[in-house]
């Protein structure tokens, strides 16, 4: 267990390397750079490129680059003159953290619990009634569902603030907002989960041996039927909790998410390759434990022996 | 395993022994139910299940409109009349017009053309890749699952939203880049659901049976692994079309989406949704087939994960 | 096998040279496609498609759009790689030159790689004469030409709409700086009370840089001008008079090259006094090319003695700390300023009122160097307001500044400023009431077109118009350029399209640009150069005209 953890930290060095790279990369075929803007001069930009020592060739850079993150140096952001891109990340991680988890806590135990129910009662009407409300919810774009949140609960009755982050009730909608979009998605692949697993030989056997039916529930049937969900639980969290765009634009939320979009559009190259680092260490470590996790979920999957 | 041993050689017995059944033998082995396929027993299952046709129904009637919807009226989806904007639904223009006084019925069905376009591709590209490597991997384990998850790894490190925002706007927004970015990332999803499922499979008796037994590789994945994976694989296909569907939608919503004149649901429900309190027609059309598409993929799968399932046969 | 179909290619194609050849003479070639560029964004694709339309529909060329993110497109119009390309532009200064200076040879904005000696001489003169009378007629000719060759088709003259509350008064708007000016802005029957005196408003984003040396957008503007005080502040109708600002008086040499500043007695905020040498400081730092300050070009159109050459230099070669001491602003005591120009400017004091201009303290930027304007505790404040407090990318608070000079004509107490930036949040935030003042995009007017709170619309000084590559096979007929201008039918287009009470553009330089000569709008005197309401008929026949002289094919309904 132990050399299976340390192997897989390599690994994850190597993994971040990588991504570090392909980012550059791409990052760097896009046209234009921090600078470019309609009233810049051709010399000024110069200057600029020189001030930041981006007129250097793209290898030195990139070895610079590779040096400061050794250090866990992630240097300033080029749009917001002055601040270091772990400042920022420092301040809208726990923001993003915050509603992420919410939500996912809250779309986790409605979905799980709405595609038991489903699947429990498959075909019968439970089943209907609860695939129908996942469905509903997500079957328009998360931009509407807000607007109108903020017009109907904010305008219309007055119950609860517009938008801004300030107390928990502030919280309300958003984590609303974003726990509806993972709803659906949770509710159907663990419906489908339970239902590929109650065809199982084992369950007939447990429920032929007599076991009482909440045991062949708790024991057999869910257990094995979470494995999907533990599957995509690492990078939904690692995605959740460092952002999303709409809802943290459209309520006014101070977190990581208007980044992955704005760092793009101003090209701002250190919060391109922070924010993406950053995520790709969350998401790396989170896959980690959900490998992890298999193990203990399901002892038959021995996964530091498969290699050897 | 070199040559099969057999019990006796095959010129051990003399020909003159032989001699011809009778039928009635043969009919005593008969199996009372005329041999059904795999398919034919699918497809016998999937008809039974009322939600499942309603949602390939749903599903044609959409996909027929976006061919046939756009060809309706005497409007091109392009076509501007500066004095019709925003006119509500009529005889003349049975859905409104837009912003800019379009049609809305004949941007709509073109928008979903478009819409399903982008969905059907990107969902391919998934399903291609996706299943072939996570099964590959998920199957043969050791250095080549380590190998291939690493790659998987990698990509799944990099924040979708800013792969694709980067790709889109490295290639410039449209109708291909939005698929190429969508589809290049999003493989990597199907393939670790993929090789999860496959790990667990594999874990299974009576694969382990086939196993023992001499059963080649492919023959196991095939014959066991596939079948036994296609819900999770289907359920997942279902979801990624309107997936897609929504993803570029987002992309509309910061720009990068489906653009002028060209339409897509996205982007209709996107320019409409801010004057839903004066304009609600503009944003009604579009969403309700977004969601009837949405419903039907969604009843699709399952009708077909519960009528692919072996272990349902009869 | 490949390479056999590499020469049948090749020969495939010098036969169709040949033949095109040979139908040169008799028959036209088709218009090769016209690509226009232009960033996306949910209103400029349905501008777009509209002035597609009208291009279509009275020219029948089809142009076709690509649409792209606004850097790619800046690069795009900088490397000349497009046909016909979307372009706006604000001015810096109120002046017909800050549009005008865009067009002349080698200039760095001159994205049509268009030349004409006269308009360039034009240009020239006008920058070598104070004679405001005849540097505006100047400018009459040369807008002239522009409409004549058409280099760009000018579309539309940018507005504004807002919902303010009722409550909200003295909030002076301008086209030409900082978008708002709050120093005399006031509340009077708030709801709850108007003690103390506050507004709650929205910047839309995270100011990135508060440094005034270096800062270049609107964002920043807006909250430079609340903090710091500068030479001169504009009053309330736009007027500049000693005493409006930092300095109480000031007297001109009678060859109008040297200024003598004498300032008023202020201290920033820490109580630090402000001194002729934080101005010094500022403006070299300016034109320091080692700052690398975009608007460099500002303090250069100054005029200031040595300015242009020290901006010239090479940061890696020349002693520019040593040519800095050459740079005609000089503090020759503590409240006194002297500021020495090449030549007369009647530009000059107006220019004064620009970011780039303004002071920082020069204790506090030595202090923090490239951390300067960071944080709320790492900023300095001469103005009307100082930063309260400022979470990153959520609010920034503003509060009377005690220490400002004229501190008793500030009534308010606080600026309350989130960082909302989607618009129909922040409008359904003014509907429940937490924010005081929202803007109304284009696509929202039509919900709050009968809003009691609608503000007339606000010209804010843009002017948006397409530019044509002289290069482009087609488009460097000015014929074909001027053809395509007229069948924009701009007024149909600004009142359908747009809604927003934006006017239609019938020249480059906008309404507000003043003219110092006459008083009142330069564009009075201009006059409609490119007309409101297309002109089908002379546009196809320009058309036809400029096709036929290049051997080009004449759409169908032009012939």
């Amino acid at each position: 267990m132990l050399r299976y953890v340390a192997r897989r930290l390599v690994y994850a060095v190597v993994t971040l390397w990588f991504i570090a790279t392909l980012t550059f990369v791409l990052m760097h075929l896009v046209p234009g750079d921090p600078f470019s803007s309609e009233k810049l001069t051709p010399q000024i930009h110069q200057l600029m490129l020189k001030k930041y020592h981006m007129d250097r060739p793209l290898w030195q850079q990139y070895l610079t680059y590779l040096g400061n993150l050794a250090r866990g140096d992630l240097g300033y952001s080029m749009r917001q003159m002055n601040r270091t891109v772990a400042d920022m990340i420092r301040e809208g991680f726990p923001v993003s953290a915050h509603l992420g988890l919410q939500a996912l806590a809250l779309g986790l135990v409605a979905g799980l619990t709405l595609g038991i129910v489903a699947a429990l009662h498959h075909n019968g009407w439970p089943d209907y009634v609860a695939v129908f409300l996942a469905l509903v919810f997500i079957s328009v774009p998360n931009f509407v569902v807000g607007s109108v949140a903020q017009y109907v609960f904010g305008v219309r009755l007055g119950w609860l603030p517009v938008a801004r982050w300030e107390s928990p009730i502030h919280t309300i909608l958003p984590t609303l907002t974003l726990a509806v979009s993972l709803l659906a998605g949770q509710t159907r692949l663990m419906r489908t989960s339970v239902l590929e697993v109650l065809g199982q030989d084992y369950i007939r056997t447990a429920h032929a041996k007599g076991l009482a039916p909440g045991e062949v529930l708790w024991r057999h049937t869910l257990r094995n039927a979470i494995l999907p969900i533990v599957t995509v639980m690492g990078p939904l969290t690692a995605g959740i909790v460092t952002g999303t765009f709409v809802v943290e634009t459209m309520f006014g939320i101070p977190g990581l998410g208007k980044y992955y979009v704005q760092s793009v559009y101003n090209r701002d190259y250190p919060l391109i390759m922070g924010t993406t680092v950053f995520y790709s260490v969350l998401l790396v470590g989170l896959n980690l434990l959900v490998d992890l996790a298999y193990t203990l979920v399901d002892p038959r999957i021995r996964l530091g022996k498969a290699a050897d | 395993m070199a040559a099969r041993l057999s019990p006796t050689p095959p010129d051990a017995v003399p020909a003159e022994l032989f001699r011809p059944a009778s039928q009635v033998h043969e009919r005593a082995e008969a199996i009372t139910r005329p041999p059904v396929g795999r398919w034919a027993d699918a497809w016998g299952r999937f008809r039974q299940n009322r939600m499942a046709v309603a949602g390939l129904v749903v599903l044609l009637v959409v996909g027929f409109m976006a061919v046939a919807g756009p060809h309706m009226t005497p409007y091109d989806y392009r076509q501007t009349s500066l004095l019709d904007t925003d006119l509500p639904p009529s005889a003349e223009h049975w859905f409104g017009t837009d912003e800019l006084g379009r049609d809305i019925f004949t941007r709509l069905w073109y928008g979903a053309r478009i819409s399903l376009l982008i969905g059907i591709l990107a969902a391919s590209i998934d399903l291609v890749i996706g299943v072939a490597w996570g099964g590959i991997a998920g199957y043969f384990g050791g250095v080549v699952d380590d190998v291939m998850m690493r790659i998987v790894d990698v990509l799944y490190g990099i924040p979708y939203l800013l792969i694709v925002i980067l790709l889109v706007v490295v290639v410039g927004p449209g109708l291909w880049s939005i698929v190429i970015a969508m589809g290049s990332v999003g493989w990597v999803g199907m393939a670790r659901l993929v090789r999860g499922q496959v790990l667990q499979i594999k874990e299974q008796e009576y694969v382990l049976a086939a196993r023992a037994l001499g059963v080649p590789p492919l023959k196991i994945v095939w014959r066991h692994v596939i079948p036994n994976t296609l819900g999770v694989i289907l359920v997942n296909v279902t979801l990624t079309v309107p997936g897609a569907i929504f993803g570029e939608a987002f992309l509309s919503f910061i720009g990068l989406g489906v653009q002028d004149p060209l339409a897509s649901l996205g982007s209709m429900i996107y320019s409409s949704y801010q004057v839903l309190r004066v304009y609600p027609h503009e944003l009604f059309f579009p969403s309700a087939v977004l969601s009837l598409i949405l419903l039907g993929f969604n009843f699709l799968g399952d009708g077909l994960r519960d009528a692919l399932d072996p272990r349902e046969r009869r | 096998m490949r390479r056999l179909l590499a020469v049948m290619g090749a020969a495939a194609a010098l036969l169709a040279l040949a033949v095109g050849a040979a139908a040169a003479e008799s028959a036209p070639k088709p218009v090769p496609p016209i690509v226009m560029i232009s960033d996306t964004g949910d209103v400029v694709r349905t501008m777009n498609q509209a002035l597609q339309e009208m291009i279509r529909t009275n020219l029948g060329l089809e142009i076709q759009v690509e649409y792209m993110d606004f850097k790619t497109r800046l690069e795009r119009m900088r490397n000349r790689n497009f046909a016909i390309a979307f372009a706006g532009w604000g001015p810096d200064y109120d002046d017909p030159m800050t549009f005008l200076d865009l067009f002349v040879t080698g200039s760095a904005f001159n994205d049509p790689g268009w030349s004409n000696a006269r308009y360039d001489q034009l240009l020239e003169m006008a920058k070598n004469t104070t004679d405001q009378e005849r540097r505006m007629q100047y400018f009459v000719e040369a807008e002239k030409i522009l409409a004549q060759e058409a280099p760009i088709a000018p579309i539309y003259w940018r507005s504004r709409l807002s919902l303010y509350k009722p409550w909200v008064k003295g909030i002076i708007r301008r086209a030409v700086g900082a978008e708002a000016e709050y120093k005399w802005a006031y509340t009077q029957g708030r709801p709850g009370g108007d003690s103390p005196m506050y507004l709650n408003l929205n910047l839309g984003e995270e100011p990135p840089d508060l440094d005034p040396a270096t800062s270049t957008d609107t964002v920043s503007f807006l909250i430079l001008n609340a903090t710091l005080e500068g030479l001169v502040r504009k009053g309330p109708d736009g007027s500049i008079k000693p005493g409006s600002g930092l300095a109480e008086s000031w007297t001109v040499s009678p060859d109008g090259r040297v200024y003598t500043f004498k300032l008023r007695r202020a201290t920033w905020d820490d109580g630090t006094p402000i001194t002729a040498e934080d101005f010094v400081y500022q403006w070299r730092r300016v034109i320091d090319p080692r700052t690398a300050s975009q608007y460099q070009f500002m303090m250069e159109l100054a005029g200031i003695q040595n300015g242009s050459a020290i901006a010239r230099m090479d940061p890696e070669k020349d002693d520019i700390d040593a040519a800095l001491q050459t740079f005609g602003v000089k503090a020759l005591d503590e409240r006194t300023l002297q500021v020495t120009l090449e030549k007369p400017n009647p530009l000059f004091l107006e220019l004064t009122t620009f970011i780039s201009f303004l002071p920082a303290p020069r204790h506090l930027v030595q202090r923090y160097g490239d951390r300067y304007a960071s944080d709320a505790d790492k900023i300095g404040a001469s103005g009307p307001f100082r930063i309260a407090s400022w979470t990153h990318g959520y609010e920034l608070v503003l509060e009377k500044n005690p220490r400002y000079w004229d501190a008793a004509s500030v009534k308010l107490q606080r600026i309350h400023f989130d960082m909302i930036q989607d618009a129909g949040t922040a409008l359904q935030l003014y509907e429940q009431g937490s924010l005081d003042i929202a803007g109304v995009a284009s696509r929202f007017v039509d919900v709050y077109r009968n809003h009691p709170d609608l503000q007339p619309p606000w010209p804010d000084g843009s002017a948006f118009y397409w530019e044509f590559n002289v290069d482009h096979p087609v488009l460097k007929s000015a014929k074909v350029r001027r053809a395509i201008a007229l069948a924009i039918d701009r007024q149909a287009f600004a009142e359908r399209v747009l809604r927003n009470g934006s006017y239609p553009a019938t020249s480059l330089v906008p309404p507000v640009i003043t003219d110092p000569a006459r008083g009142g709008s330069f564009q009075a005197r201009v006059g409609e150069l490119f007309p409101a309401r297309a002109n089908v008929q002379l546009a196809r026949q320009l058309l036809r005209e400029g096709l036929q002289e290049l051997g080009y094919e004449v759409p169908a309904v032009a012939r």
